[in-house]
């Protein structure tokens, strides 16, 4: 099943792109979406950012998760 | 405050009319503190708005003054303002706008030692910073001090906007527990900004202070909404209170603490920081006084008589055994203990000519300091 993933501010720049897709293969019953998400995006690893599923923040994924949005969101410094 | 005259009623007549908000509504508005930290991008518009909404009372803080990049979209200033500080023009600008606006500028920086006063002395407060150390700065001074705050920032094309510690809501905490990573900040000026981004945004801050104001709508709280200007996409995401107290230490005996804020901001770098090669100098010259703020078990231990060691958090403790009048920088790992340290020897204590060594003890000072004791 794939989720859609939207990057924003800083984080699509690095990533190159404001949304994808990936492919969840959940072996096991929930996942840490942190660690999924880095381990897709190697990129991210240094940054800091929430995960929303959905548009609520959450921190693993499982397999009721499937097909919904994620959204990768960084925070913003400036004014 | 006094009851509105008929003036104001005539000033305010399109709003007065709206029935939810009505006379009752704009006496509230009337009896309304806000602060404003920043009067910058964001500061501008919140501030133009709420006071010709006739908001009663505003505080303007901001250190900074206006410089002819700005104008793009700080749009209370003009040329004529260049050079100038940014409260002071500020509270001008707003005074012609709504003369029965009681205005304060105060034009220091935000910092721990007067971040309580100031926000206590209002009922809501808006955080227009452009920095994290600021923001949360004020998002610990409000959860000290139990008051709402609306939150705005901007990034290049894309804002967030959300009401923290509202009627016991999430805070700004809940979303970013604590200071981001480097690789996650850039320097206060270099993302560069669309011009009219800070305008909407601050417009949807605005928005809130005087739903809250008013006791009308639904207040942005336990929500996060992210605008994009190139897509007009607005989402928006649910946010939930933290369960773990996360202000434990961080508010120990109800006190902002300095080492909390890494004070490593460009805004701080120029003025109280010093590099490696400078700090070389004026070592070989002999002429400084030097200050380890590390806890006497950090490693690498220096052993240099010319060294004056006095842990960060005993510093006030010891002030009196530190020269005033000598030239004196202190380092400590990192250089973020240093630089607070450095901010409280001169904001409290009114030492002028202190620096922090940028970077901390790397292995370079390590050499200096044991090569050429």
């Amino acid at each position: 099943m794939e989720n859609e993933v939207e990057f924003y501010g800083m984080i699509a720049e690095k990533i190159g792109v404001s949304k994808a897709s990936i492919l969840l293969d959940l072996k096991e019953e929930e996942i840490n979406l942190r660690d999924m998400i880095m381990a897709i995006y190697p990129e991210l690893t240094a940054m800091t950012f929430q995960i929303a599923v959905n548009n609520e923040l959450k921190e693993s994924i499982s397999k009721d998760d499937f097909g919904k949005t994620i959204a990768i969101l960084p925070p913003f410094a400036g004014g | 405050m006094g009851t509105l005259t008929k003036e104001e009623q005539n000033i305010y007549n399109r709003q007065i009319i709206l029935s939810n908000i009505g006379i009752e509504g704009q006496q509230k508005i009337k009896e309304a503190k806000v602060l404003v930290v920043g009067a910058g991008g964001l500061g501008c518009p919140v501030l133009r708005y709420l006071a010709a909404a006739g908001v009663g009372e505003i505080g303007i803080v901001d250190f900074d003054s206006i410089s002819i990049s700005n104008l793009q979209r700080q749009i209370l200033y003009d040329f004529s303002d260049v050079n100038k500080n940014k409260a002071l023009v500020a509270k001008e600008k707003l005074s012609k706008v709504n003369p029965y606006t009681k205005i304060t500028a105060f034009t220091e920086r935000f910092t721990t030692l007067n971040a309580v006063q100031l926000v206590s002395n209002y009922n809501f407060i808006v955080d227009c910073t452009d920095n994290y150390e600021t923001r949360f700065l004020v998002n610990d001074a409000c959860v000290l001090t139990n008051r709402p705050f609306v939150y705005g920032s901007i990034y290049k094309f894309e804002g967030q906007i959300s009401v923290f510690n509202y009627q016991n809501g999430p805070t700004y905490r809940c979303l970013f527990k604590d200071y981001p990573s480097e690789d996650s900040t850039t320097d206060c000026n270099a993302a560069g900004v669309l011009g009219v981004l800070p305008g909407i945004i601050g417009l949807y801050q605005a928005n809130e202070v005087l739903k809250m104001i008013l006791g009308i709508g639904e207040v942005l709280s336990g929500k996060l909404i992210v605008f994009n200007a190139l897509t007009n996409q607005s989402s928006r995401f649910k946010l939930t209170k933290r369960t773990e107290d996360i202000y434990v230490d961080l508010l120990k005996n109800n006190q902002l603490h300095a080492a909390n804020y890494h004070f490593s901001c460009s805004l701080y770098k120029n003025n109280e920081e010093i590099g490696l090669e400078e700090f070389e100098e004026k070592y070989l010259q002999n002429s400084i006084q030097i200050i380890d703020v590390r806890n006497h078990f950090e490693e690498p231990i220096i052993v240099n008589e010319k060294i004056i060691k006095i842990p960060m958090n005993e510093i006030e403790k010891h002030i009196k055994e530190i020269s005033k009048t000598k030239e004196t920088i202190l380092f400590c790992k990192s250089g973020k203990r240093s630089l607070s340290t450095v901010l409280l020897l001169k904001e409290k204590y009114n030492f002028q000519n202190v620096k922090s060594l940028h970077g901390g003890i790397s292995e370079e000072v390590v050499d200096i300091l044991t090569n050429y004791e």
